[in-house]
């Protein structure tokens, strides 16, 4: 299994001297994520710029992989994992993988975002509605769950094909929204009927699903991160977002520290930065992380909040979660989901 | 100056007992910490009780939530958690759960949670297991499903690590514990101050013991509680006792004198005949020493007879009003004339008008004695002194004596002392014992002093009443 995993590494380095960095400093963090190296990027470059003695290598992993990885950490040399999914990360830690750390800086996180001082959540990432301006009007365009699946069963023909939305087999955080979707809201299922009767597209990510947007593929996108959301639509005038006035599901990307990790202090030292002002500043700024704490000028809870009527409803780190990753549970709620995607796609065809 | 007894409060090492605070501080100390200690035992149990209580009902509610939800489809088993099956976990502590088919096969959860035998019942039943390296709390609940042709038990296990409820333990034991604590530091605190508070008659009673003469054995008149009453009583009643056997002892000495007295005036005349007519050298020899002793007997004995009566006198406080000048008459006519001729006197007629309060003849003794002494001691001219000023008699009797060394002005006063130079003077050593002891009762002061060109001074001061 170990062997598999590490051909499915993918290590980077983030500083530019690669080679040089490693060899001079015995200070090297290592930071491994199932998200995009990209949206990591920004930390890791003011964290290097506050702690010059500290370089951070990247340690890319597979989507899903995060807790095999914490389990392995000491093998595969991870100092601290970094994922939107909260719920694998709780379990890393609910299982005793994880090693706690505490600061004024994780203190002062709301207590949904931290678990066990195990778990931090350092951004705060709400589920919107992305559509496309040219293909729905500013008017027309849904700002409720109900409004959507309405939307969609009235005009299945204009929008067949033209909806996407996370396939929730494949991608973890589409599964996590989804469940707390359905335990919020009973209109869920008939969302997912909804979307069925008009084709759904699935996606993997929420960059796949913009870029279908901005390209005209699909004219609305439902459940895509915040975060890439903003800072797409920050330079693309083909994507519009909504953040829905009925409820707003928020999740947070968290980091854990491994039992396994090398470097628990300079992990430790990354959190904090990462909550510090400086850290929260980048979280607010262009990659729309949105700041989880502090208040500054951009992206902050408070802002993001702002921009929707809907009771935000964050997705609280804890042993609740484990509901939600019961394997049984989860092939039930798949099959679910299968079922009626499945049926209304047949429906659709047969007419 | 009359040196003032001293009464020594300090007692002897073996008799030193503990001090009754500390004895009470040790002894209601030592109940409230064994009562405390207990205290703690019997919170500390309940608090655990209580958390645990507390711990497995949430675990029970879990447990049973979803072993309701367990279904049977077919041949297998179903159990779709909901939402909230975990949600009324919200502290930090980890959580475990599995579901394990009647073949003791696992339908889901953690494969290796802590095997039980498979429950045939759907009551709760908890154990605290080690999972993991953790110390956890485990439910287990039976649930009765028919799958196939007979029915079978599905077992559903729920664990919790325990830190939380170790927590709420500590925190209800110390929220118990604290008030207990502090009310029992305040009961010692109260005892150490409380002593105080109660020995404070006892520490009157001490001060009036401390305060009075130690002639003085009159009943103690401090008001005291009746639990000291007792001591006190009994204190009196003993010192009662002792003033009387002072007294007849004192009785005793003054009849023993008087009975002695004239046998020896015989003596003294008969040995003075029998000098002045024996012939023989050897035998004049003899006789002179006789003569001698004799002579010193005879004042041993009267002096013994004045300080009794002194004593007797002050003790039974006569009080009287005299003139100084009246007793230094009184004294002056009791003297043989070849002393009177030595006697040089200069009173101002201010001190032969002062009023002495108190007892003449003790005043007189206690003249006497002074110029006795200094009569005796010297050959040539003795000088006295009086003045008064407002309230002050002052008298200054001066001989050409050897004077006192400066060492042993004090012991002087004392009774049968004598110093060492005063060998071949006959003399009891009771003189100024008696004036130390009139000076003491009536308030005056005494002091030795050098006269200029050899001899002593000796100055005394008392108090006289003003005149009215």
């Amino acid at each position: 299994m170990k062997r598999v995993l590490f051909t499915l590494l993918i290590v980077s380095v983030g500083t530019v001297q690669v080679d040089n960095a490693v060899a001079q400093t015995s200070d090297v963090l290592h930071i491994a994520s199932d998200g995009r190296e990209e949206d990591l990027q920004p930390f890791i470059t003011a964290f290097e710029a506050a702690k010059p003695d500290i370089d951070v290598i990247y340690v890319s992993l597979e989507p899903g992989q995060i807790y095999q990885a914490a389990s392995d950490a000491k093998e595969l040399g991870i100092d601290l994992i970094v994922s939107i999914s909260s719920d694998l990360q709780m379990k890393i830690v609910n299982d005793g993988y994880a090693l706690t750390h505490s600061s004024p800086q994780t203190e002062a996180l709301p207590g949904w975002a931290n678990w066990g001082d195990a778990v931090f959540g350092f951004t705060f990432e709400p589920a919107v509605i992305v559509y496309n301006p040219s293909m729905i009007s500013r008017e027309e365009v849904p700002r409720t769950h109900v409004a959507l699946a309405q939307m969609l069963e009235r005009q299945p023909r204009r929008f067949n094909g033209r909806v996407i939305t996370y396939d929730i087999e494949r991608s973890a955080v589409g599964y996590l929204l989804a469940t707390n979707d359905q335990f919020i809201s009973s209109n869920f299922w008939r969302l997912v009927g909804a979307m069925a009767s008009v084709d759904v597209t699935l996606a993997q990510s929420s960059f796949e699903m913009l870029e279908a947007v901005s390209s005209g593929q699909a004219s609305l996108a439902y459940n895509v991160l915040g975060s890439h959301a903003y800072a797409r639509r920050a330079f693309d005038d083909g994507v519009r977002v909504v953040v829905p006035d009925d409820f707003v599901i928020v999740l947070t990307r968290s980091m854990v520290i491994p039992v396994g990790a090398e470097r628990p202090d300079l992990a430790g030292a990354f959190i904090d930065f990462a909550l510090s002002e400086k850290g929260q500043e980048v979280a607010a700024g262009a990659m729309a992380f949105g700041a989880i704490v502090g208040d500054f000028d951009g992206y902050t809870l408070e802002s993001i909040s702002a921009r929707g009527l809907g009771a935000i409803q964050p997705v609280e780190i804890g042993p609740v979660m484990l509901s939600g990753l019961d394997m049984l549970r989860r092939q039930n709620f798949l099959t679910s989901w299968r079922n009626i995607l499945e049926r209304r796609t047949n429906g659709v065809a047969a007419q | 100056m009359i040196p003032r007894p001293k009464v020594v409060l300090s007692m002897p090492r073996g008799i030193r007992s503990m001090s009754m605070r500390r004895r009470l501080v040790l002894f209601s100390g030592g109940i409230l910490a064994t009562g405390i200690v207990a205290f703690g035992i019997l919170v500390g149990s309940f608090a655990g009780q209580a958390s645990q209580t507390v711990q497995d009902q949430l675990l029970a509610a879990s447990a049973l939530m979803i072993s309701g939800l367990v279904q049977s489809e077919g041949d297998t088993i179903n159990v779709e958690l909901p939402f909230t099956t975990f949600a009324m976990f919200t502290g930090e502590d980890k959580v475990f759960y599995s579901i394990i088919n009647s073949q003791d096969v696992l339908v889901t959860g953690y494969d290796d949670l802590p095997r039980v035998p498979v429950q045939i019942s759907a009551d709760p039943v908890f154990t605290t297991v080690q999972y993991r390296g953790w110390s956890v709390r485990m439910v287990t609940v039976g649930r009765l499903v028919s799958t196939g042709p007979t029915p079978g038990w599905v077992t559903i296990k729920v664990a919790q690590t325990r830190e939380q409820q170790s927590q709420l333990a500590s925190r209800i034991a110390l929220n118990a514990m604290a008030p207990a604590l502090a009310l029992g530091l305040l009961g010692v605190g109260l005892i150490w101050f409380g002593v105080g508070f109660v020995l404070r008659p006892l520490k009157r009673l001490e001060r009036e013991v401390a305060g009075r003469s130690v002639r003085d054995l009159s009943p103690l008149r401090s008001s005291v509680p009746p639990e000291v009453q007792r001591l006190v009583s009994t204190l009196n009643h003993f010192m009662g006792r002792l003033d009387k056997s002072i007294d007849r002892l004192r009785g005793l000495v003054a009849e023993a004198a008087h009975e002695i007295r004239t046998p020896l005036a015989a003596l003294q005349a008969q040995s003075d005949l029998a000098y002045d007519s024996a012939d023989n050298q050897d035998t004049r020899a003899r006789l002179a020493m006789m003569k001698r002793a004799s002579r010193q007997l005879g004042q041993t004995v009267s002096q013994l007879l004045a300080e009794a009566s002194v004593t007797h006198r002050i003790d039974s406080s006569m009080v009287e009003v005299v003139t100084f000048g009246e007793i230094v008459e009184d004294v002056f006519e009791a003297l043989p004339d070849d002393r009177m001729s030595r006697l040089i006197v200069k009173m101002s007629p201010r001190a032969s008008e002062a009023r002495l309060v108190g007892d003449p003849l003790s005043y007189r003794e206690m003249l006497r004695n002074l110029l006795d002494n200094a009569f005796s001691y010297s050959r040539g001219d003795v000088r006295l002194v009086a003045d008064a000023r407002s309230t002050a008699l002052m008298l200054m009797i001066a001989d050409r004596g050897p004077g006192i060394p400066p060492d042993q002005r004090k012991s002087v006063l004392e009774r049968f002392s004598r110093g060492a130079w005063t060998r071949d003077v006959a003399g009891s050593g009771l003189g100024l014992a008696i004036v130390a002891q009139v000076l003491e009762a009536y308030g005056g002061t005494i002091q030795f002093g050098k006269r200029r060109g050899g001899g002593l001074i000796v100055k005394i001061v008392l108090r006289h009443q003003l005149e009215d």
